[in-house]
């Protein structure tokens, strides 16, 4: 009962509010006028783009680092992850280090790539790792060359990983408000930037309510798709083929993996951390002292530091409520095979409607959550929730069921097979979610644009205060702040990998 | 355990869960915040200074430029998010008291003005006579030589954009039109006209005429003690900007305190060197770089339009010439 009691306050009320709002509104003619058109068409041609060019990158990337062996695979490897867990908006940023005044849709996409093609790499090489490779060698043996092998024998198998590793990173692209709204223009407009600005600009609210009503309708559509290509991860039980050592004739695909490397991976870091040591025209750490203040003119409301304190702060918060309430939805769902899209729904929806929905919903009365800090680690755990059953479930499902029947047997309750049995078997899925908990938290741009503000302000916020005004300060403080984030990042998966 | 136990220790920390959002979610009886634009600046010791006199606890939230602020003000009026606001210009004013967000009045507080700017040495190397009204830059001898911001993006773009609304009624179209095929080049931000396209400034650009502000030359001062530019005095845009106390504050007297102490002398003075605007307050001294390099224009334009009702007609006839 609980998880229902808290979707339905914290989620569904709010969105129910705001979009039956809509539907009291000219809902009808708002869809089908030429700005929203306009807007739908840029997020949907976007996405497919960004992460079709995602995908197709990875691919000989995967045959890479997850078919071959060399020494330094594992570093190679955890590198190309870190911009997926970087935030939206250093995403952003980074196409700034490069490109100082980027702006519009190729730079967009651009950016959706460099995020996503490490985290496209993993999906399809994870499964192509655990392709039966009996396959393979018998057509190697039959004389095909490697090309040939996996264009015709490897890929194939792999046509349904490919396709749901492109639905998730379609998710991810049609949902990046950060970097739409750094490095977009006003004729880059996707549902998410016309929702905020219809909300925040225009005030238009029976408009961007009419707009959440149909992000929902998308939002319901992927996640359909989605049931259908997704597939059941594999067991450990089946055949795995071995990474061979890498040889000569493997020399196309490593220049091309080393070029990827270089272009997608190399150059926007190293760019943005050499610009964060350019300060009036020479080198100099004047970029990183300057993080301890407000900005020379006091432009920001609170400093980095105290920023990083929210942000983490809230990430607590966000880790406690997404496990507990996401642990206890999964068990639930093992129970009864019902109503998995009512917890679902969140994930497909972006965070900035669940700030506007708060705005709206918790701004007056008795109950006074907008003006308490809570209300950010609230909306973000919403998003949360849905991933870790996502994690959870599958896992929960695939214990052996006889386990659980002779605890039954010994007299054990509910509690105890839950605590001593099912929690332990699903401590590494449980980590995985954590640490997803981690990234959507901290990297949160869409809610805490709304609920975040003066001395509440995250890390994002205060990211995009800087970015988007412009003045060398700020300029090089981004960078400097993105920086530290891109180390303290890799860092974090580095070690994790190892 | 039971169902029964754990669903009572799920009542436990929902129940600590809403005490906590309700006493975060509180402020105490002492604080006062004051909502700004991003241009607004008080020093660390001068909120400790209202912070002793008053015996009050000043928070400041800066919330975007001025539109972004009446924005978010509107979007939060039921339970609002500060106590005072300062930064509401005469642009946004109609807006803030439509939507009913002030309590009482506004009290201006400060006030600066939007000019054209012109590069003199430009002038004077290419024997040109510089424009000394916005009516002349329509004019052959000027084409190609003026940048301005974005009415739609820039509250400066805006203000001239009002300007000539006002000053020339219903032909404002015929004179946009001319300025458009007299080549005029738009920006999207003061910034980047200024610093970038303006030939007077730092970015040494292309353009010797840039719509900025009347107090704009006394920062161009060179070494021999005279500006590089001047404005020109015919069709400037009065801006001033208020101060109010919000409907609904928490703490209304002490938003109060927050006013009086911006309207007193000693914040008064700063207003010029940190803010780049005139103290309302003319008794204040103002620094002598102004009086020689930033006069006042006589003239001013943008008191007797009503934004709130027709800024978007304005901006949708601005947008159809330049869209």
């Amino acid at each position: 009962m609980a998880p229902f009691i808290f979707f339905g306050i914290f989620f569904y009320l709010p969105i129910g509010k705001i979009s039956t709002q809509g539907l009291s509104g000219a809902f009808w003619s708002d869809l089908t006028s030429h700005r929203t058109l306009s807007a739908l068409w840029f997020t949907v041609w976007q996405a497919t783009v960004s992460a079709g060019l995602s995908c197709a990158i990875a691919i000989p990337l995967a045959y890479f680092l997850y078919r071959t062996t060399f020494s330094g695979y594992r570093t190679f490897r955890a590198l190309i992850s870190v911009p997926f867990v970087l935030p939206n908006i250093v995403v952003a940023i980074s196409m700034k280090a490069i490109f100082p005044g980027a702006t519009g849709a190729i730079y967009i996409i651009l950016a959706n790539i460099f995020m996503n093609y490490g985290m496209a790499t993993r999906l399809i090489g994870n499964a192509w790792k655990s392709l039966d490779s009996q396959c393979e060698s018998a057509a190697a043996l039959d004389g095909a060359g490697r090309l040939r092998t996996a264009i015709s024998i490897s890929l194939p198998q792999l046509r349904k990983s490919i396709a749901s590793a492109f639905l998730l990173i379609f998710v991810y692209c049609a949902a990046n408000f950060g970097i739409v709204l750094t490095l977009g223009t006003p004729r880059t407009r996707t549902l998410e930037t016309e929702i905020y600005s219809a909300a925040t600009y225009d005030l238009d609210f029976k408009r961007a309510s009419s707009l959440v009503g149909l992000q929902i309708l998308l939002a319901i559509l992927i996640l359909t798709a989605a049931r259908f290509v997704t597939l059941r991860p594999a067991s450990d039980t089946r055949q795995r083929s071995f990474p061979r050592r890498l040889d000569l004739r493997d020399l196309p695909v490593i220049i091309y993996s080393i070029a990827c490397f270089t272009l997608l991976f190399l150059t926007p870091v190293l760019t943005l951390i050499a610009r964060a040591f350019r300060h009036n025209f020479q080198w100099s750490t004047s970029n990183f002292t300057l993080l301890n203040s407000t900005q020379t003119q006091s432009l920001l409301n609170i400093s980095f530091g105290s920023a990083a304190f929210n942000s983490v702060r809230n990430c607590l918060v966000v880790l406690l409520l997404s496990l507990a309430i996401g642990g206890l939805c999964s068990y639930l769902l093992t129970k009864v095979r019902i109503a998995e899209i009512f917890f679902l729904l969140p994930l497909a929806l972006s965070s900035v409607i669940l700030g506007y929905g708060y705005l709206e919903t918790y701004g007056s009365g008795i109950f006074p959550l907008r003006s308490s800090w809570l209300v950010l680690p609230i909306a973000q755990s919403l998003v949360v929730i849905p991933l870790v059953i996502r994690f959870l479930l599958p896992a929960l499902t695939d214990i052996n069921k006889e386990i659980i029947e002779s605890a039954k047997l010994d007299q054990a309750d509910q509690f105890v097979i839950w605590w001593r049995i099912q929690m332990p078997l699903v401590r590494r899925t449980l980590l995985i979610a954590a640490s997803y908990a981690v990234i959507t938290s901290i990297g949160d741009f869409g809610a805490a644009n709304f609920l975040a503000y003066g001395d509440q302000a995250t890390l994002p916020v205060v990211l995009y205060q800087l970015i988007s005004k412009p003045g060398a300060y700020n300029y090089g403080m981004a960078m400097a702040a993105s920086s530290i984030l891109i180390v303290v990042c890799g860092a974090i998966i580095y070690i994790s990998e190892l | 355990m039971s169902y029964k136990a754990l669903a009572a220790v799920f009542i436990v920390i929902a129940l600590i869960g809403f005490a906590a959002i309700y006493t975060t979610g509180k402020t105490k009886p002492k604080d006062v915040t004051l909502i700004t634009h991003d241009s607004f600046v008080m020093s660390k010791t001068q909120v400790q200074d209202f912070d002793k006199k008053t015996g009050y606890t000043l928070h400041l939230i800066k919330a975007g430029d001025a539109g972004a602020l009446v924005n978010r003000l509107i979007l939060t009026k039921t339970m609002p998010i500060a106590d005072a606001v300062f930064g509401i210009d005469n642009t946004f004013a109609g807006k803030a008291e439509a939507n009913g967000l002030i309590a009482g009045k506004l009290t201006p507080t400060d006030f600066g003005d939007v000019c054209m700017n012109y590069d003199k040495t430009w002038f004077a190397a290419h024997h040109v006579a510089p424009p000394t009204s916005i009516d002349q830059l329509t004019a052959p001898a000027y084409k190609g030589l003026t940048v301005v911001e974005d009415p739609n993006l820039s509250s400066t773009g805006l203000s001239f954009l009002a300007t000539t609304v006002e000053k020339y009624g219903a032909n404002y179209v015929q004179y946009w039109k001319a300025l458009n095929a007299n080549r005029l080049k738009v920006d999207n931000g003061w910034e980047n006209a200024y610093y970038t396209d303006f030939s007077g400034s730092s970015g040494h650009g292309k353009y010797p005429i840039v719509l900025s502000y009347a107090s704009s030359p006394a920062d161009e001062i060179r070494s021999n003690g005279v500006s590089e530019t001047a404005s020109i005095m015919d069709g400037c845009f009065k801006q001033t900007e208020y101060v109010g106390v919000l409907k609904g504050a928490r703490n209304p007297t002490a938003a109060q305190a927050v006013i009086d102490y911006l309207l007193a002398p000693a914040f008064q003075q700063t207003f010029p060197s940190t803010m780049y605007m005139y103290p309302i307050d003319m008794t204040q001294p103002i620094p002598s770089s102004w009086k020689t390099a930033a006069p006042l224009p006589g003239k001013t334009y943008g008191d007797n339009l009503d934004f709130n009702h027709d800024e978007k007609t304005w901006l949708a006839a601005w947008s159809a010439i330049f869209g």
